[in-house]
């Protein structure tokens, strides 16, 4: 039956337009990152793409206020944040310090003067009680005390940096108490995710065993976050040199929430073959 | 050993925050002894032409300065949970005494790491009004024998550590006739 509904033209398909055209089926947000990193990797884009959907399946992609997949090989490609991928500090655009090397295995520093500035403020961005961070470290597990993520201003009581160890580790996320952590693998990477939704409870998964801990959040840092290094009130130290594949910020996530989410990046690192394992 | 290369202050003054390559800056830093030095990974990416002087920096070991010392973590204990359930290699058998069931596949989590126990039940024949029968057996392993013939049979796992105790309980075995 005919409907009497000019399709070509109430859908904007004018011969000779200057629509913006994006790959067929390519979820709009993966296409805009693609276009701004410049990733040509056609393996890269489908795992981008398939990360944003399942982001988004899962209802976490509105948590999300960064999420760096370090992808295409070089600075310029890892510095983007997906979430939005202006080049900008205000869109959480990555500031890379000191000797850092790219691949296609993700970001590398070097544990002597490396760090990659968020400009993410966790006293602008998050509350004490909802607030997340995880980062995806492919090597080294030889690194004794290692920092992947942090960040604490003048003293302790707003500090958010794991320690990992393997023999002892812990975790500092809106508070000057820490919680320890299972023993880490030595042989495997290594995801780890700190969450907080509510008072007196952290949330925190290591390669997708997630659970809660007791401990109270005090304060919320007043300086940036940093990957590879703590953020001391303006100074970075504690650098690591752990390789880094994936790394997000968020507000809270709950403990299934993290489980997807751990489950997304898990499957995001095997398309691109450097998930370990 | 990690190289770096030493540089004077007024030179760290003209490197902070430069970019080296495209989209990455200098960052110097001092070292144990108070040099300032730039990583070698910096030294041999330099593309900005601008300061292809320091290409031909000589490199040394680093000695690195101690950061700032940790706060002793304060531990929290935290009481035993489940990761994965407990499986059983069987859930219907023959009681025969050359038969066993094994519990395979459990995974708990808690701090510090708990201990696990075992004790194995028969389901008391007269229902639930009758408390299950203790059967004397204690690991994670269930031998089977003709006196369990059609009955059922299951394991309570107990997980203990120093923040708390927690029991779960296994599937149900039927064990049956087979004489």
């Amino acid at each position: 039956m005919p409907t009497n509904i000019n399709f070509k033209k109430s859908l904007g398909f004018v011969k000779g337009s200057s629509i913006i055209r994006s790959t067929p089926g390519v979820d709009p947000d993966a296409q805009a990152f693609i276009t701004a990193a410049g990733i040509t990797n056609a393996t890269e884009k489908g795992a981008l793409d398939v990360l944003v959907k399942g982001l988004k399946t899962d209802l976490i992609w509105t948590k999300m206020l960064a999420v760096y997949p370090f992808v295409g090989g070089t600075a310029t490609t890892c510095k983007y944040n997906l979430k939005n991928p202006a080049d900008t500090n205000a869109a959480f655009r990555l500031f890379f310090s000191g000797g850092w090397t790219f691949s296609n295995n993700g970001i590398q520093p070097n544990g002597i003067n490396t760090y990659a500035n968020t400009f993410l403020i966790p006293l602008t961005h998050w509350g004490v009680n909802n607030g997340s961070v995880s980062a995806y470290s492919r090597l080294n597990n030889s690194e004794s005390l290692s920092v992947i993520f942090g960040t604490k201003g003048p003293s302790f009581i707003n500090a958010v940096y794991p320690v990992i160890d393997t023999t002892f580790s812990y975790v500092f996320l809106n508070g000057n108490t820490s919680t320890t952590l299972p023993v880490p693998p030595t042989t495997t990477a290594l995801n780890f995710i700190a969450s907080r939704i509510n008072p007196n409870e952290l949330i925190l998964a290591l390669n997708g065993a997630t659970a809660p801990y007791v401990n109270a959040p005090i304060d919320v840092s007043p300086v940036s976050i940093y990957f590879s290094a703590r953020n001391n009130n303006g100074v970075d130290d504690l650098h690591s040199f752990r390789q880094l594949a994936f790394g997000h910020i968020g507000t809270g996530l709950t403990q299934a929430e993290c489980t997807l989410l751990y489950n997304r990046i898990h499957t995001f690192q095997t398309t691109l073959g450097r998930a370990n394992p | 050993m990690r190289k770096v290369g030493i540089i004077t202050e007024q030179q760290k003054n003209l490197l902070k925050n430069q970019q080296f390559m495209v989209d990455v800056y200098f960052n110097p830093i001092q070292d144990l002894n108070g040099n300032w030095v730039i990583s070698k990974e910096e030294i041999v990416q330099i593309t900005n032409a601008n300061f292809n002087s320091f290409k031909t920096l000589p490199l040394v070991n680093h000695q690195p300065k101690v950061d700032e010392v940790y706060t002793p973590p304060v531990e929290q204990g935290r009481a035993p949970f489940i990761i994965k359930n407990p499986k059983l290699t069987s859930t219907y058998i023959c009681a025969n005494p050359s038969n066993g069931v094994n519990i395979i596949d459990m995974e708990w989590g808690g701090i510090p790491r708990p201990t696990i126990t075992y004790k194995w039940f028969q389901l008391h024949p007269y229902g639930s009004d009758f408390n299950d029968i203790e059967i004397g057996q204690y690991t994670n392993y269930l031998q089977l024998d003709y006196g369990m013939m059609e009955t059922y049979l299951y394991c309570e796992i107990t997980a203990t550590n120093s923040a708390g105790v927690v029991a779960i309980r296994t599937e149900d075995i039927y064990a049956y006739d087979c004489a």
